[in-house]
């Protein structure tokens, strides 16, 4: 087993398959993605094969398996913000950014995800940006982010 | 994670409050209970609201802003954190105490307001802009001619119980929640009572699930304790799954040790000695409060063995939810804890005979079980008072979408639809005319102004076919558009059908493409792709039936309520997207036209630069023009433009 993700295993049990959301949770909270060499030492410690965990892990959207971009845009997905032209910041971030959710931009520099409710209605429509909130955003004002993030 | 210590003397008092007969005839135990509640208290105290919508405000400021106020003014202050007194509109809302005096709300409010409120206040004149009210406490003295907080349009009429100390208690401490009764009502649930007597109560309070389900608690229960079996969970479904409702949220986030002791009192009640909380790990501020007072409950010996010699033990768990719509289906979210994809099965055996690794498994709603602390409390008789007799105790909504007052309401079930939507939200944000609500997300269904006098209540929305949810509320008004928002939801059932049953899958994913059709704009469509738009149209009821009747959990079932709902009530609208190709409300994406209006253009060609069809012609200093072929009805010139010189249709 690669000893990289040891410490970290051996605070579950070994062979106990209800820790798997947990330790890939842990995984993903230490380096914002599930890396590819944590899979097979999962696999080995709860002797489980590896493919059930990619079954796992992909159907929850919350696990990736790539670094998130230098800047993780989540818009918010709540119905609130729908009805106050979410879909519209939607649509504008894919053509400026030319991914789909989950993606990242070939340099690296963002990523994309459609998230639940962010609970700011008041202020909708909402984004984040690596956690920040950016509230009542319109097209323009999404371009001006992305621009001011892409001449840092 | 880190727990802040309690010490060993407030420990002792803690005890004291729980455990004491009348902790108000003991004068030391009153005067503890009286500062652990603020009644009193000695410096000028601020209470910010620290709850997730607060964080795009930066309240630290505020914070900063206090400090910086009490330096100028060798003034000691104290900062205290607070959840959310549900007014979300009015966020970030702020208390301010002075000694002897109630408790004034304000919101929102600006750091740069701090100071001169602080001023004001500490001089004993009180500034009335953005006031919410005062809240006056035991042995307070009230300011004169300032309103109740209560009294404000947003709380008149509700009937705040489960949320009764939400924004007025430090949701980190468990000594503000000691302090107010807390832990009361299990220490003397354990002490003094079977698990049987106790199960009469909650019989006889005729409690209902929250979620939506309307199921009738004790059944449940009684399933779960009878089942004989080595183990048994309480499993607290903190999902909160659907994307129009954050009520759950708010409640974690404000009061979280009121679900622990919900939780704590299902579990001894039913003999369970494992009991989880599972909520979804976006939620981090939740997530870390629920971790925080699981960390002071056992420090206090509230949990774990022979708690408070009782004899009884017991064990919460947190675990999080890895984000899908459908682990929020309680057969679902088991497969979920026990590793696995988060699946629903068929049912039954449901999970009170065979849950969580195959035990006995009490599923409950958050909002359920933070109802059973009053239930045992209060007893059975007195719960009954608030509802309706089908319907007992308060329900908790989220309101958003158009509506002007935003956030958690608690109001008793059988209130009418329209007293929450019109009274407590104050109708639309704009003034405008509403159009409808939309209750239970995207498994609920429309329900039009024409039924705002609706009774909330569980068995008349049966009775009408109607869905009440789990407490979402969205209102919409006639600038939004119910084709738009029920493709949407659509979409979403779409990315989170767990793939299991075909019709959801595949049908969720048709309706989508149907719903897309209609609500673009009419690029150039041949016969057949026209014809093809048509059958579409009337193929999607027939899909939609197909897919309530066989897919096998709620989540496919329910999923075509918005569009048959929306279809029946917006059928003008539906008929002006399919034949005449145009949204009224203007929130179609590329179903709008644009036009320069000649008169108020002045050329600065801005939009020339900016629309990515290059669909406009013109050069600078002249009248530009709109090309409606090439125009894909983006809306950026829209946009740009500082003249108000593109008009959309
Ligand atoms: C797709 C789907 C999503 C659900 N999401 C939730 C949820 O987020 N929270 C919840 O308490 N119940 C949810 N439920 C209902 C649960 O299956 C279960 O009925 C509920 O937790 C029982 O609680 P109650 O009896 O207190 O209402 C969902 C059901 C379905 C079909
Ligand atoms: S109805 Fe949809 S979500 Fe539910 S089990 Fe079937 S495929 Fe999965
Ligand atoms: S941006 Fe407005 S004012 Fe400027 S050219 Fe276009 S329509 Fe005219
Ligand atoms: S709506 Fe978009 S495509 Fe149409 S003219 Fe304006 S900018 Fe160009």
């Amino acid at each position: 087993m690669s000893t990289e993700f040891v410490d970290l295993l051996k605070k579950y049990p070994a062979g106990r398959r209800e820790n798997l959301i947990p330790i890939l949770q842990e995984l993903q909270d230490q380096h914002g993605y599930i890396p590819e060499p944590a899979v097979s030492a999962i696999a080995e410690y709860l002797e489980i094969p590896a493919v059930k965990i990619y079954s796992v892990a992909t159907f929850y959207n919350e696990f990736r398996f790539n670094a998130g971009g230098k800047y993780h845009f989540q818009v918010c997905q709540g119905i609130g913000c729908q009805v106050d032209g979410s879909e519209r910041i939607r649509s504008e971030l894919h053509r400026l950014l030319e991914i789909e959710p989950g993606e990242i931009t070939a340099d690296g520099w963002f990523s994309l995800e459609w998230v639940p409710c962010l609970g700011v209605c008041q202020e909708a429509p909402v984004l984040s940006v690596n956690g920040e909130l950016y509230a009542k955003m319109t097209p323009v004002r999404l371009k001006e982010l992305v621009d001011k993030f892409r001449n840092r | 994670m880190e727990t802040p210590r309690i010490s060993e003397e407030l420990q002792e008092g803690l005890h004291a409050l729980i455990t004491h007969q009348q902790p108000d005839s003991d004068p030391t135990l009153k005067f503890l209970g009286r500062s652990l509640r603020r009644e009193r208290v000695e410096r000028l105290t601020i209470f910010i609201d620290r709850t997730t919508p607060t964080s795009i405000y930066n309240t630290s400021l505020i914070e900063e802003a206090v400090e910086q106020w009490s330096d100028e003014n060798q003034q000691i202050s104290e900062v205290i954190e607070t959840g959310c007194l549900g007014l979300i509109s009015a966020e970030p809302v702020i208390g301010i105490q002075v000694p002897g005096r109630a408790r004034l709300y304000y919101g929102p409010v600006e750091p740069a307001d701090i100071a001169g409120m602080l001023d004001a206040i500490t001089k004993q004149v009180i500034p009335e802009e953005n006031l919410i009210g005062q809240m006056i406490m035991t042995g307070q003295q009230p300011w004169e001619d300032i309103p109740d907080w209560k009294k404000h349009p947003f709380f008149v009429n509700q009937s705040r119980t489960i949320t009764s100390l939400n924004g007025v208690i430090n949701p980190s401490s468990i000594s503000d929640y000691i302090a107010w009764g807390g832990y009361r009502t299990f220490y003397s649930s354990i002490r003094n009572y079977s698990g049987q007597e106790l199960m009469k109560l909650i019989e006889q309070s005729g409690l209902r699930g929250r979620s939506g389900s309307g199921f009738l608690a004790s059944v449940k229960w009684i399933k779960a304790a009878g089942t004989t079996s080595d183990k048994r969970y309480v499993l607290c479904n903190a999902d909160e799954s659907d994307p129009g409702g954050y009520m759950h949220r708010v409640l974690i986030e404000s009061n979280p040790h009121l679900i622990l002791e919900g939780i704590m009192l299902a579990a001894y009640i039913i003999g369970a000695n494992h009991a989880i909380i599972y909520t979804r790990s976006r939620y981090r501020t939740a997530v870390k409060r629920i971790q925080c007072a699981l960390g002071q409950v056992r420090e206090l010996g509230l949990l774990g063995q022979d708690i408070l010699h009782s004899g009884y033990t017991l064990d919460i768990q947190l675990k999080r939810g890895p984000g899908a719509f459908v682990c929020g289906e309680e057969t679902a979210l088991i497969s979920s804890l026990e590793g696995k994809r988060g699946s629903p099965r068929t049912k039954p055996p449901y999970p009170a005979t065979s849950g969580l690794f195959g035990k006995p498994t009490l599923v409950h709603n958050i909002e359920t079980l933070a109802q059973v602390p009053m239930i045992i409390s209060k007893g059975p008789d007195f719960y009954k008072q608030t509802g309706t007799p089908g319907s007992t105790g308060t329900k908790l909504f989220s309101l958003s979408g158009k509506i002007k007052r935003l956030g958690v309401v608690e109001v008793p079930f059988g209130t009418s639809l329209g007293a929450v939507i019109d009274g407590i939200g104050g109708g639309t944000r704009n003034g405008r005319p509403a159009k409808a609500v939309l209750l239970g997300g995207p498994s609920g269904k429309f329900i039009p102004v024409s039924k705002f006098n609706l009774p909330l209540d569980l068995d008349k929305f049966n009775e009408e076919n109607l869905v009440l949810g789990s407490g979402s509320m969205v209102l919409l008004d006639d600038d939004s558009c119910p084709i738009n928002l029920i493709k949407n939801m659509m979409d979403f059932i779409r990315q989170e059908s767990c793939g299991k049953c075909i019709p959801c899958r595949d049908g969720s994913k048709r309706i989508m493409e149907i719903l897309s059709l209609i609500s673009s704009r009419s690029l150039p469509e041949n016969k057949y792709e026209a014809l093809d738009r048509f059958k579409g149209v009337t193929g999607m009821l027939e899909l939609a039936e197909v897919m309530q009747s066989t897919s096998l959990c709620g989540l496919g079932k329910c999923a075509p309520n918005p569009l048959i709902s929306g279809m029946e009530l917006f059928r003008e609208e539906l008929e002006e997207h399919v034949f005449d190709r145009t949204c009224r409300a203007r929130v179609c994406l590329n179903m709008r036209s644009f036009m320069v209006d000649p008169v108020a253009c002045n050329g600065c060609n801005l939009c020339f630069v900016k629309c990515p069809e290059k669909a406009i012609i013109g050069s600078p200093r002249l009248v530009h023009y709109i090309v409606d072929d090439l125009c894909t009805g983006c809306g950026k010139c829209f946009e740009v433009c500082k003249f108000n010189a593109i008009l959309v249709n």
